[in-house]
């Protein structure tokens, strides 16, 4: 191997090192047993070993239910907010040149509002509808597309292919839709899995949604489970380390999966 | 999450009236807590189902910055839960807004309910202009636990009732050791936060005051009393060190470390009482804090229910807080042994004195209530206490750079004017 080659992987171990140490401590904690002083260094690395936190996680937060419930949510709102943001942006990457500009600032400028700011109005909105009592509020935002930004990135993927393979599908009597299906999907896969990738990210980890927005506590999905335990005190924490651990692993099978689908051009 | 609840606070008093969601016959009620306390509320309501009580949902969150951001954001969505549990320090910003229904009617008239039962001191704070607003499932306060094996091996008397602050300072010097000998500090004689409600019982035990008497307008630590009770905190740490550094304390919670033996004594509340339950290497108990002045005086640390203005099923809120308020409902919050309850009756019993249990001293957290002062009801207080805290700390773990107290307390009294302004606007 080259010197180029070999400092090149020496980057990119220390670069997974660096994204690893993390989870590394993480886990490290989550093996630790549980009504012991917290470490305050290295020694959250070493044995004793305990499996003690995760056999008491379900003695403190309803997990097989949280599970369920963000495993719903998701399962509902990806595929679903990826649909909306890719027909979203391509919308705005087939309109005339002015036009698509003037929308894509108008979504720019939506997700520069902070969530703040929009809290109080979606919850509004969810009790008029009567649904603050069912997971389907934290499941609204997949109709926008679960974030601005994800619109943005299949705009701006979208706007990279050529205009005459559009023009000439329209020609031959394709719809817009079968023409986004048929010739952008398959060329911008990649896009489509990185977003689709994100979008379970944030959905997986939203707080906010269950907090706020959920009235009934049977609806409350991971992240919520993880606040309550985040109150433990300091030699309970392996407790909360472990549900930390067990909620990453559905998340980080997915991802893999993702990961794994083959890349199209952008 | 404090950003989202200041956001929705002004969205409750813009809106000024919310419309109320249609009744259904379920109780709504909001608490916060560690899971032994949620599970206590759970108990409570599956105690008051048994006793033929009707469908109660609890609301759930783990903290109080987050039960705060839910419940303004409820209310100003017009979708509040009937009722909720808050600390008498961060209920006033609601009341302000006119978000709560005074409860004061419904005690007058309630044969399950004694006005006369519970901890006066715990009444008076969450009452306004004689009216009782909401009312108090519990009454602690601020209490000194010590590690009595560490008292003993020094050969140190435990703390007694009328212990004076000048002898607590010098059994914390006598505690606080290096007991390896590498030069760093293994054990620290005292565990106290630098916190406006830290300082507060040893201004008052000193003859002065934190705020200006009547409508508070100001913070009023500018008299010689409350100069000198305040340079005593600061010398804690910067002259006697015998408080953990901030480093030291970042790094392991006070709490953890008494857990760990590396903490003689910790200034604390009667939260920590079910974790402390668990060290099986030494022995603990509690006393009273000691006197700066004349008398010792502790400060008040209590949780009331309160229900909200727009509450959709108030009269079914009412039964319920009946019986979470009484005998019954407070003797089960009492056995998870985090609080102090509130009605005179079950403090007084077994449910929460555990005799054989410990503390063995769970008496001073009663006999402390017939002295404790509470901070005043002001709306701005949460950013109050914020601001004043942030100062205390500063002074507190950087002597160095911090100013003393004079300077400290023109810097609180600039700093938090703003927000007194804020509140008489």
């Amino acid at each position: 191997m080259r010197g180029g080659g070999i400092s090149s992987a020496l980057g990119r171990i220390a670069m997974a090192m660096l994204f690893a140490a993390p989870l590394v401590l993480v886990a490290a904690g989550a093996f630790q047993p549980v009504g012991q002083p917290p470490p305050t260094g290295f020694e959250a690395l070493s044995p004793p070993w305990s499996l003690e936190a995760f056999a008491r996680v379900r003695d403190l937060i309803p997990l097989g239910r949280m599970t369920a419930n963000s495993t719903l949510v998701a399962a509902v709102s990806v595929p679903v907010g990826v649909l909306v943001a890719a027909w979203t942006g391509f919308a705005i990457a087939r309109l005339p040149a002015r036009a698509g500009a003037f929308l894509a600032v108008i979504v720019l400028v939506t997700a520069l509002i902070p969530v703040t700011a929009l809290v109080v109005g979606r919850v509004t909105i969810f009790r008029l509808l009567g649904v603050t009592a069912s997971p389907l509020p934290l499941m609204a935002s997949a109709l926008l597309g679960v974030s601005p930004l994800f619109v943005l990135v299949f705009a701006w993927s979208y706007k990279r292919l050529p205009a005459t393979l559009f023009d000439l599908a329209a020609e031959v009597g394709l719809t817009p839709l079968a023409a986004w299906w048929r010739i952008a999907v398959p060329l911008t896969r990649g896009t489509t899995v990185a977003v689709g990738m994100l979008a379970l990210i944030v959905v997986w980890g939203d707080f906010i949604g269950p907090l706020l927005m959920v009235s009934d506590s049977a609806w409350y999905t991971l992240p919520a489970g993880l606040g309550v335990l985040s109150g433990l005190d300091g030699p309970r924490q392996p407790i909360m380390l472990a549900a930390a651990l067990l909620a990453m692993i559905p998340v980080g099978i997915a991802l893999l999966v993702l990961a794994r689908r083959p890349r199209g051009h952008a | 999450m404090r950003r989202i609840a200041v956001v929705a606070l002004a969205a409750v008093l813009a809106s000024g009236a919310c419309s109320t969601p249609g009744a259904s016959g379920e109780v709504r009620v909001l608490v916060a807590g560690d899971p032994e306390e949620l599970a206590a509320f759970r108990a409570i309501v599956d105690a008051y189902r048994a006793a033929g009580g009707g469908p109660v949902r609890l609301e759930e969150v783990a903290e109080r910055d987050d039960l705060v951001a839910r419940l303004s954001t409820s209310i100003a969505a017009g979708d509040p839960p009937d009722a909720f549990l808050l600390n008498y320090r961060y209920y006033g910003q609601f009341e302000a807004a006119g978000a709560l229904q005074p409860l004061q009617s419904m005690l007058d008239t309630s044969d399950v309910l004694d006005a006369g039962s519970f901890v006066p001191a715990a009444m008076n704070a969450f009452r306004d202009d004689g009216v009782q607003t909401c009312i108090p499932l519990n009454a602690s306060s601020l209490v000194l636990y010590y590690n009595a094996d560490l008292f003993a091996a020094a050969g140190l008397a435990p703390p007694r009732d009328d212990w004076t602050w000048d002898e607590m300072v010098a059994a914390a010097r006598a505690l606080t050791r290096d007991v390896d000998g590498d030069e760093t500090v293994d054990v620290w004689g005292l565990g106290v936060e630098p916190q406006i409600i830290r300082l507060a019982p040893f201004v008052w035990s000193s003859g002065g005051s934190i705020m200006d008497e009547g409508a508070p307008s100001r913070i009023d630590l500018g008299s010689v009393r409350a100069a000198l009770a305040t340079q005593a905190f600061l010398d804690l740490r910067g002259l006697h060190e015998v408080v953990p550094t901030e480093e030291d304390a970042e790094s392991i919670d006070l709490e953890t470390r008494f857990l760990g033996g590396g903490l003689a004594m910790l200034m604390e509340s009667r939260k920590v009482v079910p974790t402390f339950r668990t060290i099986e290497d030494f022995g603990w108990d509690v006393a009273a804090l000691p006197r700066f002045g004349r008398r010792p005086v502790s400060i008040l640390h209590s949780d009331a229910f309160c229900m909200t203005a727009r509450a959709a099923e108030p009269d079914a809120a009412w039964t319920f807080l009946e019986f979470a308020l009484g005998p019954e409902g407070q003797a089960i919050a009492a056995q998870a042994g985090r609080t102090v309850p509130s009605l005179r009756s079950v403090a007084a019993s077994q449910d929460f004195l555990t005799p054989g249990g410990s503390p063995s001293n769970s008496r001073v957290f009663l006999a402390q209530l017939d002295g404790v002062r509470s901070v005043p009801n002001v709306a701005s207080w949460p950013q109050i206490e914020d601001a004043v805290n942030a100062l205390l700390e500063e002074a507190f773990y950087d002597p160095s750079a911090g100013p003393e107290a004079p300077e400290l307390i023109a810097a609180i009294q600039r700093a938090t004017a703003p927000l007194f302004a804020q509140e008489e606007a």
